[in-house]
């Protein structure tokens, strides 16, 4: 299962590579995105530690969902979808492979991003060990919400309005249990509290993304059926 | 001043519970109680075609 | 419908009416009245329906995802279609409770809604989720593709509800937590005024849940038998 999934993987990443128009727009996306906080905020004296970790997470969220749907979309669009099914193995090896592209294409763009506030909000890391926390929240949170957004980007397929349904979807299971603690874990560590202090926040992650990829590697295989 | 207050809130919230509760049955029933006559209709439509074929 | 299913119809649609009056007596009468650590204490009973049609929505929710594991593994369609009249039913249930609480809370903290408040958050999270699974299903045509996308939906929504309780320990909390503590436990009659409110909400909720399946099983037939008629008109 494991080998299929990362066949499945680098080749959405090498056909991916080849055009990068997915990546591009959302590096745009990304970038115009913060830059839409920044000048909304712009009149106010704020604290980029007050705004960015928000600003970041959805921006990663509304980032996050191009890759999500391009990534369905793709198959479904030139009829790749078939050929797909007929590889031998389990169905929840598509499911990780689709999840794993997304994983990383969204990082790439998190890290993006996660540049474009320092840069534009002026914040200075006060160190690698602080990065290393701001990244393993990033992941944590990214792996959760990638995680249970590949199955609903393949139930949105289903459905007559694919770009509204997967949002409609994906954002109120997401809501409370990935951005909240991921927005206030990246805040208090922006703030310079050690990542021992936002523990909770940190279990909370792991628990949604291990449940949600649980249940998403049991569930694929119904979505998917012809 | 305050108890009064308060058994405003209260009065309000339980006429609109059970006011919901009663519109919703009653609409639940009246779409059943329709849905169930047309059934019926189309039931003895269905039979009364039978034996002309 | 044979004799037997009549029957429990009968005794459950007989019951409910007489709990629900039993309850609203038992919540504004028997329950006492709490002046300790309330501001509003008559407002205070509004608790017990409030709470009532909040647990009564998590069953209805989890009525839906054990209903759409079973319709994934037997494709038998009344399951199918007592998990989608259960999401809605346990909408209303949630949309009263929402309601409530909000009008509690302008009665016990002058405000309508609070942000921090993680309970009321969540309930308005569920909310949102059972309201995309409602949409989702207006988004597919087909009977059986849309059974199995929603179920696999469902199944996901419920995850949120066993957080709920636990939510309040997390963060900050605002929400009187309701299960007993050692300083604000439940007295004995109020227990049971609230017991009484769960019963008949849930009995009410049955009785709901029983008139809306009816009625998807009805539509089901009228459009199978139009489309017999025309098939046969055409003939």
């Amino acid at each position: 299962m494991a080998s299929m999934a990362l066949q499945i993987a680098r080749k959405d990443l090498l056909v991916e590579f080849r055009t990068k128009r997915t990546l591009n727009s959302m590096l745009l996306f990304s970038i115009l995105v913060i830059l839409a906080f920044r000048f909304a905020f712009s009149t106010t004296k704020l604290d980029a530690a007050v705004v960015a970790p928000a600003a970041l997470w959805i921006t990663f969220i509304l980032a996050g969902m191009f890759a999500l749907s391009a990534g369905f979309a793709r198959e479904k669009d030139q009829d790749t979808f078939q050929a797909l099914l007929l590889c031998p193995g389990k169905r929840s090896s598509i499911y990780l492979g689709k999840m794993l592209s997304s994983f990383v294409l969204i990082m790439l763009v998190e890290l993006f991003s996660l540049a474009a506030m320092a840069v534009f909000f002026e914040y200075d890391f006060a160190g690698p060990a602080q990065f290393a926390s701001v990244l393993v929240v990033m992941m944590l949170g990214t792996l959760g919400f990638v995680g249970v957004g590949t199955l609903l980007s393949a139930i949105a397929m289903n459905t007559q309005m694919r770009e509204v349904m997967l949002p409609v979807l994906l954002l109120p299971l997401i809501v409370f249990t990935i951005i909240m603690p991921a927005v206030t874990a990246t805040s208090r560590l922006l703030n310079n509290e050690s990542i021992l202090d936002v523990s909770a926040e940190i279990r909370l992650l792991i628990t949604f993304a291990i449940v949600y990829i649980v249940a998403a590697i049991m569930l694929f295989g119904y979505v998917i059926e012809e | 001043m305050r108890p009064m207050n308060d058994m405003m809130y209260l009065y309000v919230a339980y006429t609109i519970i059970w006011a919901g509760a009663f519109v919703y049955a009653t609409y639940l029933h009246t779409k059943q109680a329709g849905l169930r006559q047309e059934l019926e209709n189309l039931q003895s439509r269905v039979k009364s075609n039978e034996p002309g074929k | 419908m044979n004799l037997a299913t009549r029957n429990v119809r009968m005794a459950l649609f007989g019951a409910t009416l007489p709990m629900l009056l039993l309850a609203v007596y038992m919540a504004l009468v028997y329950a006492p009245s709490v002046s300790v650590g309330f501001a509003a204490p008559n407002a205070q009973r509004i608790f017990y329906f409030h709470v009532a049609a909040a647990w009564v929505s998590y069953l209805a929710f989890f009525i839906t995802a054990g209903c759409s594991v079973v319709y994934l593994k037997t494709r038998s369609m009344a399951f199918d279609t007592v998990a989608s009249s259960s999401a809605e039913i346990g909408l209303v249930f949630c949309t009263t409770a929402i309601i409530t609480g909000a009008i509690w809370a302008r009665a016990e903290w002058g405000v309508f809604w609070r942000w921090e408040d993680m309970k009321l958050f969540l309930t308005l999270v569920l909310w949102l989720v059972y309201m995309s699974y409602i949409s989702v299903r207006g988004m597919v045509a087909a009977r059986e593709t849309r059974g199995r996308i929603s179920s696999v939906f469902g199944i996901l929504g419920v995850l949120c509800i066993p957080l709920s309780f636990s939510a309040n320990r997390i963060w900050a909390q605002f929400h009187p937590t309701v299960i007993a503590t050692s300083q604000g436990s439940l007295q004995p009659a109020m227990l049971a005024a609230l017991m009484v409110a769960v019963v008949s909400l849930s009995l009410f909720y049955f009785c709901v849940l029983m008139i809306r399946v009816d009625i998807e099983n009805f539509h089901h037939a009228v459009e199978e038998l139009k489309e017999k008629l025309g098939d046969e008109a055409d003939e």
